[in-house]
């Protein structure tokens, strides 16, 4: 853990949504390093290397070719070199299904991508700030889904 | 009808009959037996008198001719010759005569031979006499002669005497035997008489209770008689009744009477097949040529399980072509086996049912109902994907506004800033429109999970969603405590989000909006408003607001999907909400409708069954 940013990692097949995350970064008075991955293959190759910098909060996207967000986030949390790892979903889709599903999987939290710049920062700030050990253990179904 | 009664009756009579028959004769027979000796004694009687009497004459006789004899004697009278023979001739037939009516008396018998030896001397003397062989010379000889002749007189007359007195004691005792018998005589008849009279009056005692019998029993047939006929006129209007409900109903009634192996047919289940009823057999096999040759089959099956008396026979189906139009008809068949109580004569019964015009519009339903489904399910997958699928472009298009907005909006234009605002506006607009679209395609699939809900809970997370609206308006919301149901939450949430949303959102202008939803538990049946589920007992929420209302005509168009009163510059909205509203109170079996008046407010009545 590097005290002097925080590492973050977004996977997210949509190009110009990896740009509102990074600029949205960029805005963010927080010192953040952001890496971005096109699809879950790509990002389980990265994670899966011995040497490979794990980041503070890992970013989902759910609908991903060649390996979705479910499976990603299933295979990260059967391996415990990941257990201190957030992972917090970060879809388009609200629906009851997914948030469950991932809920049941252990995702930590839940954000349905906003349509807003300025709420897209606010939501980042607060996912970024939260006190991830406090938020876990007290994690249940009605905290899960991030209110905006 | 009491025919052993009247056999025993008729046996008894004749038994009667003939016993009586019986006595009556031999009561006859005595009888004429009786009068037999009766007719005997009198003729006894008669016998007795006639030999005294004939005795009697002999004895004149006789003195006549010892008479005739002195006159000879006295007075030599020539003519005294004439006179005695007839009296000989009559003398000697006398004395035939008293020997002949004695000869079966003994003691008469030697009477009468003594008294004709005595008569044989007397006639001889008399002979003698006339002969001139006796000598009445002297008057010695003369006093002899008459002395000789009175003394044979003497014992003559003795003898008579005796024999008169014999036969006299012989007619006492044969009189009085007479007498005695006449006496009885008439108790015969008597006794005769009356039994005869007797066995005749209970002849006929009898005989009339036996005809009374019969006028009974010949009235009691007769009302039997008027009763069958009545029966039979009521059997014959059923006849015809159901001939016609035969023919309404288009089914035909036939029956197999096992023991004797006889099917009837009526008349109908001929036309159903299309079979001349008036030259066809009824018979099964007759009915085998109309028969579809795919269920030729399974009607021979069951067929088989008949005739093995099969009990439990089901109903089923076979198509048969009829054969005076070659339709193809479809002819269900049910049959019931029938147990006589009383006899042995058990029997099925059946009927047929032409079904085709049933199983036409149901395979049409079916068919119907198939394209349905299937259009449904590709609609609502439609609609799903195409909401879920809509959102990211115009998510994008949002985010890229706001980000245009929020770096380079001092850089555009008076123009420019009026474009991106309108741009923005109606991006928001479709966010609604495909999150309202959203949800109502959400409200409609399959995955619906019902769950024992607090609906208090759902009701304060209703409002915590609407919480920014709520504190902007600085409305008033009241609800009562709501019950604990079986419900889909999150539908019933939604439910609750959008009538207040509602409520919310057509406020009056400056005045503070208050709503206040109640609770009741009620019966369907006293509600006005049509209800057509089978649930009995609901759960009334009705949602009162002071906003501006709705004209009452348009109570039922504003859940119409897309049904909006106001235009979009008025009020904001997809016109989706309360469509959504509706469905969600369908899919827990409920129903809602609106009350409004303009101006004044309006009030949302849901029921929800209690389940």
């Amino acid at each position: 853990m590097n005290t002097e940013y925080t590492f973050i990692i977004l996977a997210d097949d949509d190009e110009d949504d990896r740009l509102f995350f990074t600029d949205a970064f960029e805005e963010i008075k927080i010192s953040t390093k952001v890496q971005t991955f096109e699809n879950g293959a790509e990002l389980m190759n990265y994670l899966n290397k011995d040497d490979a910098t794990l980041p503070e909060i890992l970013f989902l996207d759910l609908n991903m070719p060649k390996k979705n967000g479910i499976e990603c986030l299933h295979e990260i949390k059967e391996n415990d070199k990941f257990k201190n790892m957030a992972v917090a979903i970060y879809s388009t889709s609200s629906s009851e299904e997914h948030i469950e599903e991932t809920f049941v999987r252990g995702a930590n939290i839940y954000i349905k991508k906003p349509s807003d710049f300025k709420t897209l920062k606010k939501v980042l700030q607060d996912v970024v700030t939260m006190n991830w050990q406090f938020h876990t253990s007290g994690l249940n179904k009605e905290n899960f889904l991030l209110r905006i | 009808m009491k025919f052993p009664k009247y056999r025993r009756s008729l046996f008894l009579l004749v038994t009667i009959f003939v016993v009586s028959a019986t006595l009556i004769f031999f009561l006859m027979a005595i009888t004429y037996k009786h009068l037999t000796k009766l007719s005997e004694a009198n003729n006894l009687v008669e016998h007795s008198r006639i030999v005294s009497i004939k005795v009697e004459k002999l004895y004149a006789d006789l003195k006549d001719l010892e008479i005739e004899r002195r006159n000879f004697i006295l007075a030599e009278n020539p003519n005294f010759k004439n006179n005695i023979k007839p009296k000989f001739a009559e003398i000697d037939m006398l004395v035939n005569e008293v020997s002949e009516l004695t000869k079966d008396n003994p003691e008469q018998i030697k009477n009468m031979q003594s008294l004709k030896m005595m008569i044989d001397y007397k006639i001889s003397i008399v002979q003698k006499t006339f002969n001139g062989e006796i000598k009445i010379d002297t008057s010695e000889e003369l006093k002899q002669t008459l002395l000789a002749g009175k003394n044979v007189m003497e014992s003559i007359s003795k003898k008579t005497n005796e024999m008169l007195v014999v036969e006299d004691s012989l007619l006492k005792k044969r009189l009085s035997e007479f007498n005695s018998t006449q006496k009885s005589t008439p108790i015969y008849f008597y006794i005769l008489s009356l039994f005869s009279l007797a066995m005749l009056s209970f002849a006929f005692f009898r005989i009339y209770k036996f005809l009374q019998e019969i006028s009974e029993s010949n009235t009691n047939l007769q009302i039997a008689l008027s009763n069958l006929e009545k029966a039979n006129k009521e059997l014959v209007f059923y006849n015809e009744t159901s001939k016609e409900a035969e023919k309404t109903g288009n089914y035909g009634f036939w029956k197999w009477d096992i023991k004797n192996n006889k099917f009837d047919f009526s008349e109908n289940v001929f036309k159903i097949f299309g079979i001349d009823a008036n030259n066809t057999a009824h018979t099964l096999e007759s009915f085998f040529p109309a028969i579809h040759p795919e269920d030729k089959k399974l009607v021979e099956e069951n067929v088989q399980k008949l005739y093995n008396l099969d009990k439990s026979i089901e109903p089923f189906t076979h198509r048969i072509y009829n054969q005076n139009n070659g339709e193809l008809r479809y002819i269900n068949i049910t049959s019931r086996f029938i147990k006589e109580k009383n006899s042995d004569e058990d029997y099925y019964i059946f009927i047929t049912k032409d079904v085709t015009e049933e199983i036409l519009r149901q395979e049409e339903i079916e068919e119907k109902n198939r394209i349905l489904e299937a259009s449904n399910s590709e609609l609502m997958a439609f609609n799903y994907v195409a909401s879920h699928d809509l959102q990211e472009p115009l998510r994008k298009i949002e985010t890229f506004i706001s980000r245009l907005k929020d770096k380079d909006y001092e850089k555009l234009s008076e123009n420019g800033k009026i474009y991106l605002e309108r741009t923005q506006n109606s991006a928001g607009r479709m966010r609604n429109l495909i999150n309202d679209l959203l949800q109502f395609s959400r409200t409609t699939r399959a995955e619906k999970t019902f769950e024992k809900t607090d609906l208090t809970i759902l009701m304060e997370n209703a409002l915590e969603e609407l919480q920014e609206k709520i504190e902007e308006k600085k409305a008033k919301i009241t609800f009562e405590k709501l019950p604990e149901l079986r419900v889909i939450p999150f539908q019933i949430q939604q439910l609750f989000s959008n009538i207040i949303g509602n409520s919310l959102k057509y406020s009056k202008e400056g005045v503070t909006p208050e709503i206040s939803i109640k609770v009741e538990k009620d019966i369907a049946k006293n509600e006005p408003k049509p209800n057509n589920t089978p649930q009995k007992s609901f759960y009334k929420f009705t949602f009162t607001d002071n906003g501006i209302g709705f004209e009452e005509e348009y109570s039922e168009k504003i859940f119409e999907l897309f049904g909006r009163l106001h235009g979009k510059m008025e009020f904001e909205g997809t016109g989706i909400g309360l469509s959504i509203c509706k469905k969600i109170v369908e899919n827990h079996k409920g129903c809602i409708y609106a009350e409004g008046k303009p101006n004044v407010g309006a009030t949302f009545t849901v029921f929800i069954p209690e389940k």
